[in-house]
């Protein structure tokens, strides 16, 4: 079993090895290596279209971090408060919002933005008295932001809730016995509790969107993010800036995801630490 | 007492449910409505009242097949695949390997779905494996292009994620029930087979629908891996929306597969909750 475990592992890694391998290779022929050389990175790096999807592509899984892990944290504080019914609701919406392919969340965000795009702006224009519609918003970073955020915020919603069943009844009781509002609990008791699981929902919202691929190649319009631009650059054909790029893409996944696992590992081990 | 008031409750959630409407209940009615329309003469959406989109999706049975085909097995080669390694993270190993090991597994399913792909076109391409094959004398293949390179590239994209779930599966598994056959004389396979796996059943069918249902909505690897010759639903779906531009009929196929997933889900429940042992359950 450990042998087979082993050969796994190396189907795993093999792969994605061999990308960063060919990615420091001298030859422009991509089948064999002859020598170190970081001359690919330089190339790809001083692409202007290849700079453009890396910069998008930061921008959007910035954003949407960042709201994914506010208004689900939001969504998680607020569901212990509602009815049961209510909180079933909400929590089924975004469990349907995780569990649906991102191709349909894709083309159904295409046809809803699509239309809402020339909804708006016919009746921007009629309303002001305006002969031809106007562009309020288009396809780029706002609905690939959107589209993400979906997915994302469901995820963070689903961790701070775990982190909140961990809350302790005696804690909220003994903070109201000693005079402190609900508001003052909240932000000096809860909100410090949950800080660890917000954090890990945002760089795992970073990851997940950074990495993102059929969503955004549905509505990201003429503005692709990185996945979208790789993949249009492999159907042109394989050349060695793509693994370079690649590369760039796999180290920094990996970089946030150690930092994801040294987090959770910090937070089991102080969790194992208050039990015993 | 609870840590907001209900009218507090409520203020948190707004922003949530705007999400939700803007993202996941517009689009998904769009859709449903778009799904009844016609395609407009130079592409898009007309708006109609018609089930002919439905009826057309007959033309497109082959990427419903094809879909099934290797989704089905897919799941199944991950699960296969995945069982000794996951019973082995879960039961033989112990200590802060257990979650290293773990942490090794998941960390592909984390990083780029576009590069992890585009590695396996590097290496079944024609100047990767067949290059090496030839150069050693096995002679010419083509390895790209075809069934078998999809299917590779899809046990290896969600081979991480079925091994997660199956942890958790083992993990549930008491090792008091383990020790408790060998005490009455079983050997280790004879345990895994008439204790572990059966008490772990629930998780590996719930295992294999997730890694199904992920599939059935893959476009990428066989658009790169199958080049065109393997045609999912996904495929289908991204043809009609951006090349022939019939909205209607595409939507028509989402919502399809949406249903065909949700009928999916809900018989894994069934089955589930048929092969769950209720004396164990935690």
């Amino acid at each position: 079993m450990r042998i087979f475990t082993l050969l796994v592992f190396l189907f795993l890694y093999i792969p994605v090895t061999v990308i960063v391998l060919f990615s420091f290779n001298e030859a422009a022929n991509v089948s064999v290596l002859t020598g170190l050389s970081l001359k690919w990175y330089v190339k790809a790096f001083a692409s202007p279209l290849a700079m453009n999807a890396l910069t998008n592509s930061l921008t959007i899984a910035l954003c949407t971090a960042v709201i994914s892990s506010l208004l689900g944290s939001a969504v998680a504080l607020g569901l212990s408060g509602v009815s049961p019914r209510a909180r079933m609701i909400v929590q089924a919406m975004f469990m349907i919002g995780l569990a649906i392919p991102g191709i349909v969340i894709g083309l159904a965000s295409l046809v809803f933005f699509s239309a809402a795009i020339s909804g708006s702006e016919s009746l921007v224009a009629f309303l002001n008295g305006w002969p031809k519609p106007v562009k309020l918003f288009s396809f780029g970073k706002p609905t690939v932001i959107a589209a993400h955020s979906l997915f994302c915020t469901a995820l963070v919603v689903e961790i701070v809730l775990l982190r909140l069943r961990q809350v302790n009844r005696g804690w909220l009781e003994a903070s109201a016995d000693l005079y402190a509002t609900r508001g003052e609990t909240l932000y000096r008791i809860v909100l410090p509790f949950i800080a660890p699981a917000m954090l890990v929902g945002a760089l795992l919202s970073f990851v997940l969107s950074f990495d993102e691929f059929i969503i955004a190649f549905f509505v990201s319009g003429p503005n692709p993010t990185l996945p979208v631009y790789m993949f249009a650059s492999v159907k042109r054909g394989i050349t060695p800036e793509l693994n370079a790029i690649a590369t760039t893409v796999l180290s920094m996944s990996v970089f946030v995801s150690v930092i994801v696992f040294l987090v959770v590992n910090q937070g089991l081990r102080r969790g194992t630490a208050a039990a015993a | 007492m609870p840590i907001l008031s209900t009218k507090a409750a409520r203020w948190m959630l707004l922003p949530g449910c705007a999400l939700l409407a803007i993202t996941l209940v517009g689009p998904l009615l769009t859709t449903l409505v778009f799904s009844l329309g016609e395609r407009a003469a130079n592409g898009g959406y007309q708006p109609a009242l018609t089930l002919t989109n439905f009826i057309d999706i007959a033309t497109r049975s082959s990427a419903y097949l094809s879909t099934l085909k290797l989704a089905g097995l897919g799941a199944a080669a991950c699960a296969l695949v995945g069982m000794p390694v996951a019973y082995f993270i879960a039961k033989r190993l112990t200590g802060p390997w257990r979650f290293i090991m773990l942490f090794l597994v998941v960390l592909p399913f984390f990083t780029s779905f576009v590069a992890r792909t585009y590695a396996w076109y590097f290496i079944l391409g024609g100047r990767g494996l067949p290059a090496l094959l030839d150069w050693m004398g096995f002679g010419r293949f083509r390895l790209l292009n075809s069934e078998p390179a999809v299917f590779a590239g899809v046990v290896y994209a969600y081979l991480p994620i079925m091994i997660l779930t199956l942890f958790i599966a083992f993990d549930r598994v008491g090792n008091d029930l383990i020790e408790a056959s060998y005490d009455l004389g079983r050997g280790r396979i004879e345990t895994v087979f008439s204790v572990v796996l059966p008490l772990a059943l629930p998780g590996i069918i719930s295992g294999y629908t997730l890694v199904f249902m992920l599939l059935s909505g893959e476009y990428l690897i066989p658009m790169l891996l199958g080049g065109g010759k393997v045609y999912f639903i996904g495929n289908a779906i991204v043809d009609l929306f951006l090349q022939s531009r019939n909205w209607p009929l595409g939507s028509a196929i989402a919502i399809t597969l949406v249903l065909m997933l949700t009928l999916a889900a809900t018989l894994s429940q069934i089955a589930q909750r048929a092969t769950t042992h209720a004396d164990r359950a935690d």
